[in-house]
């Protein structure tokens, strides 16, 4: 009897105990869903600024984009070169330039700078530009060429112990005008 | 009165014509010749072409990606895509018909341009298709290159091999990174003033090498700078900058060539089915057959620069049936050029240049290749280096008044319980001086080649602290290369233990 006593006991105290690990492992999952609610209202929206200095509406517009992301930094001798491996970067601020062509353009807020000067070529497909972007502590200056409706890709990591990094990505479109829509 | 005019006239004529004369200024030849055919859109020509082994009679679609047209499209005739189905086009394409620059289309064929999405495409015969071939090759060669550099710099443990595959499995720290696409010949920044890497790349007329010039800069830990030519395509795994003990500064170095669609050229994946190096000229027997494999660029050029002809005399060849090209291979059949360099060709034997990859494919008797390998060596001569060395600081015991005289080697060393302090890698060019500056001290190098390639002279200027081991010293040394020298900078008479500086410095050679 005592043996049987024993027994039950100790069945008894095997199932609270398995009935408590379980109860522990479901707690922090409500807590995760909670935290995660919590952080998807605390999640800042990205800076999006479009500077429009041509103040017109004729066909020779072009916005030149300076999308800036908080992307994951890639394994040695990796690249971004396309916007589909950017989806689980953070999009920090998005900074665009409407400007003519050869004509000088620049945002020039608290946190952050966008200048640009695009020059149309004679072939009408590519554009020379210069660009200066900031954002925080970061800042790119270079001045390329870049197809009309491409992007260019631009990385920056200056911190040797973070695992991410910035990515600018730059983009020259035409903006349709008006009357064409 | 009359009499009086005339005098008049007379003497204004002898004073206004004098000075006239001696003001006319002379004519100068422009010393660049007639550089209006350089500005000048290409048009298409006849192609002068040599059919090959291989028959082509029937007409074949023939498909050409372009960037753009260099001339005027808007006068052209637009083609009624209804009625055709076109390869890369689309129904909203805006394609014209450019049949008429082709002096050679006729009998039913056409050139068409596809402005959309930037394809020539042609309906030809092997006649039509070499002039389509050649159009298109000059039309790319003018189109603009843009340099893509990505640079990496970190810290790893000396006996990790310098190999990207390697350096992913170990442990390493890593110090900065960028990337990013330019103009060559312009300068790209990243950050602000207290940590900064600055990148400037010149991308050669071809695209295969260019100039680069890399500084990456921590205020008051990491200042480390490259300066040299570099192959485009390749990566580069580089032991560079100021590293304590069993540490090294790494950089990982990529330098792309792109198009204006963001494709990378000269880049391995253009190198023909056969796996030939990209880098030195192979000679091998397939079948039998003994061949000579030479990758340049520009060899019609080279071979061709003294001369005042208006066109190299080289054939085109259309579809050579060889397995050395792509089906995309610009061939030429460049025999009567190496004639000229004095090589004589004797029966079933030829020489084909794909202008496109760079890849000389030539084929015959021992004799002939050993005149064409001799040629080779003598236009890559003239190509450019870039050099690496490495510096490694080691402390071993002083030497003993018997073995005082011995000269210091690799054995010598070894025997002497040493101790590596720590080292320096540089990357440069002859005629380059670089500086290097990290918490340990700083350093500079300005090195450069002799004559004849086999040695080189190396300048430098240390104030260096390894393990609480003070370096001071300003040398000159001449370091040949692939061996290691061995400098005995000071020994410390207390402790009887001497600083030895270990010198290795490597050569590999840019082709443009």
């Amino acid at each position: 009897m005592n043996y049987l006593l024993k027994t039950g006991t100790l069945i008894l105290a095997v199932l609270a105990c398995a009935c408590s690990e379980k109860k522990a492992e479901s707690k922090p999952e409500a807590e995760k869903e909670t935290a995660i609610e919590a952080q998807s209202d605390t999640v800042t929206k990205p800076i999006s600024i479009t500077n429009d200095v041509t103040k017109s509406s004729d066909s020779q517009r072009f916005r030149t984009t300076a999308a800036i992301y908080d992307a994951p930094a890639l394994l040695l001798g990796e690249n971004y070169t396309s916007a589909e491996q950017l989806k689980k970067a953070t999009k920090l601020a998005e900074l665009s330039n409407i400007t003519h062509s050869a004509q000088f353009a620049k945002i020039d807020e608290q946190s952050c700078v966008l200048a640009t000067e695009m020059i149309l070529g004679e072939n009408l497909k590519v554009a020379d530009v210069g660009v200066e972007v900031s954002l925080n502590d970061m800042q790119m200056k270079f001045f390329t060429t870049q197809r009309l409706g491409s992007q260019g890709f631009y990385e920056l990591s200056q911190s040797g112990e973070s695992n991410r990094m910035y990515v600018v990505v730059i983009s020259v479109e035409k903006v349709e005008s008006d009357s064409a829509k | 009165m009359k009499r009086h005019y005339l005098a008049i006239l007379i003497f204004y004529s002898a004073i206004g014509v004098y000075p006239t004369q001696a003001q006319e200024p002379e004519e100068y030849e422009d010393p660049f010749g007639d550089y209006e055919e350089d500005w000048l859109p290409p048009m298409p020509r006849e192609a002068n072409y040599w059919r090959g082994e291989k028959k082509v009679e029937e007409n074949e679609i023939v498909v050409r990606s372009l960037f753009s047209l260099a001339q005027p499209l808007e006068k052209l005739p637009l083609v009624n895509q209804s009625l055709t189905r076109l390869p890369h086009t689309k129904s909203t394409d805006t394609v014209y018909d450019v049949s008429a620059w082709f002096s050679n289309c006729d009998g039913g064929q056409w050139v068409y341009y596809n402005d959309t999405s930037d394809y020539l495409i042609a309906n030809a015969s092997h006649r039509l298709r070499a002039s389509v071939s050649e159009y298109a090759q000059r039309i790319v060669e003018r189109l603009p290159m843009k340099i893509k550099i990505s640079a990496t710099y970190l810290m790893m443990d000396r006996n990790v091999p310098l190999t990207l595959g390697a350096i992913k499995k170990s442990k390493h720290k890593k110090v900065m990174r960028c990337s990013g696409v330019v103009k060559s010949g312009e300068i790209m920044t990243f950050g602000k003033d207290s940590q900064q890497i600055s990148v400037e790349g010149i991308l050669s007329y071809s695209g295969f090498s260019s100039v680069i010039d890399i500084n990456f800069y921590r205020e008051g830990e990491l200042d480390v700078k490259m300066a040299t030519s570099l192959q485009t395509g390749m990566m580069k795994v580089l032991n560079v900058g100021i590293a304590e003990g069993d540490e090294i500064g790494v950089m990982i170095l990529k330098v792309e060539c792109l198009d204006m669609n963001g494709r990378v050229l000269r880049e391995e994946a253009a190198v023909p089915k056969m796996e030939i190096s990209n880098h030195r000229m192979i000679r091998e027997f397939i079948d039998g057959k003994e061949y000579l494999f030479w990758r340049v660029k520009d060899l019609i050029q080279l071979l061709d620069s003294g001369s005042t002809r208006s066109e190299a005399p080289v054939k085109l060849v259309v579809n050579p049936d060889l397995d050395f090209f792509d089906e995309d291979a610009s061939t030429y059949d460049v025999k009567e050029l190496l004639e000229l360099q004095g090589i004589r060709f004797g029966e079933n034997e030829w020489v084909i240049y794909d202008s496109v990859t760079g890849l000389m494919v030539a084929s015959g008797g021992s004799e002939l290749l050993d005149i064409i390998e001799e040629l080779t060596y003598g236009l890559c001569v003239s190509f450019g280096n870039n050099i690496t060395t490495v510096t490694n600081f080691y402390e071993v015991n002083a030497s003993s008044q018997v073995d005082g005289n011995k000269e210091w080697d690799l054995l010598n060393m070894l025997s002497r319980n040493p101790i590596l302090l720590g080292n320096v890698g540089y990357f440069l060019s002859s005629g380059v001086k670089v500086r290097h500056s990290s918490p340990e001290g700083n350093v500079s190098l300005e090195l450069t080649m002799d004559d004849a390639g086999r040695m080189t002279e190396q300048s430098y200027q240390m104030d260096l602290d390894f393990l609480n081991r003070k370096i001071s010293s300003e040398l000159k040394i001449y370091v040949p290369y692939d061996k290691p020298i061995f400098v005995e900078l000071k020994t410390d008479p207390a402790s009887k233990r001497t600083i030895v500086m270990m010198v290795i410095t490597k050569k590999s050679r840019i082709y443009r």
